[in-house]
C-alpha cells in the first residue's frame, strides 16, 4: 500500500531531501507516527498534528492505501 | 524636490512632546541602506538619539516607531511595524512589533520613521494625518481602558484612522506596559507602553493615503501575487488558520516545555482544555487578519464566566501558556477573560502572566501573606489572577512592587524567589520552559531585549538534532537570531514563513524589485547581523557591567529537574550553560565577557560605538 505525507511549515528542514511531499510505499497499515519513526527516520515529535480528509487526527492515526495526510508544524508564536 | 527612494515614504517624523512641535527631516539613504527599516531604524535612531545614562521613564528617553521598506505593500504579511526604546524593564535596548495596520497607514502618511522626544506637560494625543501632525488634549482618555480609549478616538477622529493607545498600566507607568491596536493586538514587550506613560502619552493616531513608490511597479506586482499563490497552495494552508498559534498548545506539553506554575513544571494537564480547538468550539466569534495577511491568526472570540462578559481578540498562544498554564487557569473561558483584562488595562500578558504566578508562588511557599497581599492566592483562580492585574495596573498594594517585575519583586521578597523570578536582563520570559532544550535555553539567554522567544525560536532543532547534546546549538541560535529580527527590519510579519513554510527565497526576490538595491539575501543577514550588534552595544552602553553576567536564566532552570511530565528529571547543568555560552560568544566574535571586540564591531561598520564603549571593547 502506498499514503503520501505532506508536510509543511519549518518541521521540512528535518525531512529527507526537505522535501514537502512525501509518497512512500508501506509493508501494510502503520500509523503516523511509526512512519515515521520506522521509515523517515524522523522524531514524531516534530510533528504536531495529523490532517487527513479535512480533520485533525493524533499522530497514532492510521492512513488508508491512496490517502495524502498533512503533517502540521510546530507553531512558533510571533 | 528629490525622488523618494523605491519602497520607503522618504522622511522621518520628530514630534517633541515638551515643546508640541515636529519636525520633518528626509529619510538619510544610508541609513536605509545600512539598516533597512523597522528595527534596524529603531537600533540606529535610538543609539544616535538616546544620551548614554539617560533614565528610561525621562525626557531624553525616545520612543523610536518605524515601519519598514516592504511594510504596506502587495506583499503576504507587510503589516508590522517596529517600536523602541531605552527599556524601562531591562535598563538596556528594548523593542516590540505590532501587527495590524499602523505600518502601512505610517508610510501612507508619509514616514517611514516617528521618532517622540520630550514630556507632555498633560495628558496628550498626537494626530498624524496625511503629513499633517497636530496634538490633542488627551486628559479626557486619561484612565480609560487601552481598547476603549481606541474605540472613542475612532468616533472622534474617524473610523479610518489607525490608533495605538496606552491604558491605565502605562499611565501608572507598569514596567511592562504595552502598546494596543486594532481592538487586541499588542506591541507587548519591554516597556514601550510605559515609556509612553512617563511622556503622557495617551496615543497616537495615523491617517494616510499618500503613494509609496517602488522601482519595479510590475515586477512587485507579478512578484507579489506569486508569492500569495504560493501561500494559497501550501499544504496544510488551510489546516494551520483555524487555530492559529493556540494550535501549538498540545505540542508544547507533549514536548514538555509548557510554562506551567510559575515554570515550576513543563506540563500542564487541562491542557486540551486551554487549547486552539477549545478556542474554536467554544469562544470563536471570527477569524481576524493584519494588513496583507493570508493567514489570519486573530481569534476574535466572546467569554463569558462567573465574573462577566467580554469580547477579547485570542487568547493567542503565549497568553493560553503564561496567564493560563503559568497561573493554572484551566479553562479556556477563563483565560480569555483575564486576557481581556489585561489588554484593556495595557498590561504584556506575558510578563504580566509570569508576574501573577511568581506572586502565587510566592504566596504559596509563605513569602507574601495573605495580610501583605489583601485577599488569599491561588493556583487555577480566576479571581487570584484578576486581582493581581488589577493591583499591578493600579500600583495598588502589592501590585506596587509587582508592577516593577520580577527582578525587582524578588530582590525586596528575597527568601529564595530569586531563584524562580523568571526572567533573563530583567524581561520575563515568554512560553517556552527550556529546561530539556539546550538551543531554547541559549536563545532566552541571548535574545537581545531579554527572555523573548521571537529573535530565535530552535526549540524543534533541539527536539531534531538531540535535546541531550550542545552541538551545533550555538550555531543554530546565531542563524536564526539573524533570519528572524531581519523580518522585523523589512517590516514583515514571519508567520508565513515560520507557520507554512513559504520560502525564504520570495523575500530576496522581492527585495530587490521593491527597492532598485542588487542585496542578495546574504546580504540583508548581514545588515541584521550588524543590527544585533548594535543592540548589544546599545545594552553595554547603558548597564554597567553588561555582559555575561546578565546572559543566564534564573537558578531554578540550571538547579530544579522538572518534576514531571516528558521532561522529568531534566535541566541543564550551569557547566552547560557556560558551554553554550562561550561557544555563542566566539561565533559572534565577542569576547568572553560577552561584548563585541573592535575588531568585530569595525567589521561590522560599527566604528561610531567605539567611541561610546571605551575601555569596554578589547
Amino acid at each position: 500500500m502506498k499514503v503520501t505525507l505532506l508536510v509543511y511549515g519549518h518541521t521540512r528542514e528535518y525531512f529527507p531531501g526537505r522535501a514537502e511531499r512525501h509518497e512512500i510505499e508501506l509493508p501494510g497499515p502503520l500509523s503516523v507516527e511509526e512512519i515515521l519513526s520506522k521509515l523517515l527516520k524522523v522524531d514524531p515529535a516534530l510533528v504536531m498534528a495529523v490532517m487527513a480528509g479535512g480533520r485533525r487526527y493524533p499522530k497514532s492515526y492510521v492512513p488508508q492505501d491512496g490517502e495524502e495526510v498533512v503533517l502540521l508544524s510546530p507553531a512558533a508564536g510571533g | 524636490m528629490k525622488a523618494k527612494l523605491p519602497g520607503y515614504a522618504g522622511q522621518i517624523l520628530y514630534v517633541d512632546l515638551t515643546t508640541q512641535k515636529t519636525e520633518t527631516r528626509p529619510l538619510p539613504p544610508e541609513l536605509a541602506r545600512e539598516y533597512l527599516g523597522g528595527r534596524g531604524f529603531v537600533a540606529r535612531l535610538l543609539w544616535d538619539e538616546v544620551p548614554a545614562g539617560t533614565d528610561p521613564l525621562g525626557p531624553e528617553n525616545r520612543v523610536v516607531i518605524a515601519a519598514g521598506p516592504l511594510s504596506g505593500l502587495f506583499i503576504p504579511g507587510a503589516g508590522k511595524l517596529h517600536l523602541g526604546t531605552k527599556s524601562p524593564a531591562t535598563g538596556g535596548y528594548g523593542d516590540a512589533n505590532v501587527g495590524g495596520h499602523l505600518a502601512p497607514e505610517l508610510k501612507y502618511a508619509g514616514y517611514d520613521a516617528v521618532v517622540i522626544r520630550g514630556v507632555s506637560e498633560h495628558p496628550c494625543v498626537v494626530v498624524i494625518d496625511d503629513g499633517a501632525v497636530r496634538f490633542l488634549d488627551g486628559s479626557q482618555w486619561w484612565g480609560q481602558g487601552a481598547i476603549e480609549t481606541e474605540t472613542r478616538l475612532k468616533a472622534k477622529l474617524g473610523h479610518d484612522f489607525q490608533i495605538m493607545t496606552i491604558g491605565p498600566a502605562g499611565e501608572k507607568l507598569v514596567k511592562f506596559a504595552c502598546i494596543s491596536h486594532d481592538f487586541g493586538r499588542q506591541a507587548g514587550r519591554t516597556g514601550v507602553g510605559t515609556v509612553f506613560g512617563s511622556k503622557q502619552l495617551k496615543a497616537i493616531a495615523i491617517r494616510g493615503s499618500r503613494d509609496v513608490p517602488v522601482a519595479d511597479v510590475k515586477g512587485v506586482q507579478e512578484h507579489g501575487r506569486k508569492m500569495y499563490e504560493v501561500c494559497f497552495s501550501k499544504p496544510g494552508f488551510e489546516e494551520w488558520t483555524p487555530y492559529g498559534t493556540a494550535g501549538v498548545t498540545d505540542w508544547v506539553n507533549e514536548v514538555g516545555a509548557f510554562p506551567t506554575r510559575n515554570f515550576q513544571t513543563s506540563y500542564f494537564p487541562e491542557h486540551e482544555r486551554i487549547n486552539g480547538q477549545r478556542i474554536r468550539e467554544k469562544i470563536l466569534v471570527t477569524d481576524k487578519g493584519c494588513f496583507g495577511c493570508p493567514i489570519p491568526c486573530g481569534k476574535y472570540s466572546r467569554v463569558k464566566v462567573q465574573r462577566g462578559e467580554a469580547f477579547v481578540e485570542g487568547p493567542e498562544y503565549e497568553t493560553i501558556a503564561l496567564i493560563g498554564g503559568n497561573c493554572a487557569l484551566a479553562t479556556i473561558e477563563e483565560v480569555g477573560y483575564a486576557n481581556y483584562v489585561a489588554d484593556e488595562l495595557g498590561l504584556d500578558t506575558i510578563s504580566a502572566g509570569n508576574v501573577a504566578a511568581f506572586a502565587i508562588e510566592c504566596y504559596e511557599k509563605g513569602l507574601l501573606t495573605e495580610e501583605q497581599v489583601g485577599r488569599k492566592l491561588a493556583w487555577g483562580c480566576l479571581d487570584s489572577v484578576v486581582f493581581l492585574l488589577e493591583a499591578m495596573a493600579a500600583r495598588e498594594g502589592i501590585g506596587d512592587l509587582l508592577a516593577e517585575g520580577v527582578k525587582t519583586a524578588a530582590s525586596v521578597i528575597k527568601g529564595g524567589s530569586e531563584k524562580f523570578a523568571i526572567h533573563v536582563k530583567g524581561l520575563e520570559w515568554s512560553g517556552y520552559e527550556a529546561r530539556y532544550a539546550p538551543a531554547m535555553m541559549l536563545s532566552y539567554m541571548t535574545a537581545d531585549v531579554g527572555a523573548h522567544h521571537n529573535r530565535s525560536w530552535a526549540i524543534t532543532y533541539d527536539v531534531a538534532v538531540g535535546r541531550e547534546t550542545l552541538e551545533g546549538k550555538a550555531e543554530k541560535v546565531i542563524e536564526l537570531q539573524h533570519i528572524r529580527p531581519l523580518f522585523d527590519a523589512l517590516g514583515l510579519c514571519r508567520l508565513q514563513w515560520v507557520e507554512i513554510g513559504f520560502e525564504l527565497e520570495h523575500y530576496a526576490a522581492i527585495f530587490p524589485l521593491v527597492t532598485g538595491w542588487d542585496y542578495s539575501w546574504t546580504d540583508l543577514l548581514a545588515i541584521s547581523e550588524r543590527i544585533w550588534n548594535l543592540t548589544r552595544s546599545f545594552s553595554a552602553r547603558e548597564i554597567e557591567g553588561y555582559g555575561r553576567d546578565f546572559d543566564y536564566p534564573p537558578a531554578r532552570f540550571y538547579e530544579e529537574p522538572i518534576p514531571d511530565g516528558p521532561a522529568q528529571g531534566r535541566f541543564i547543568p550551569k557547566e552547560q550553560l557556560e558551554e553554550l555560552l562561550d561557544r555563542y560568544y566566539h561565533l559572534r566574535g565577542w569576547d568572553r565577557r560577552g561584548l563585541p571586540t573592535r575588531a568585530k564591531l569595525e567589521k561590522m561598520g560599527l566604528q561610531f560605538v567605539l567611541d561610546a564603549l571605551g575601555e569596554k571593547v578589547s
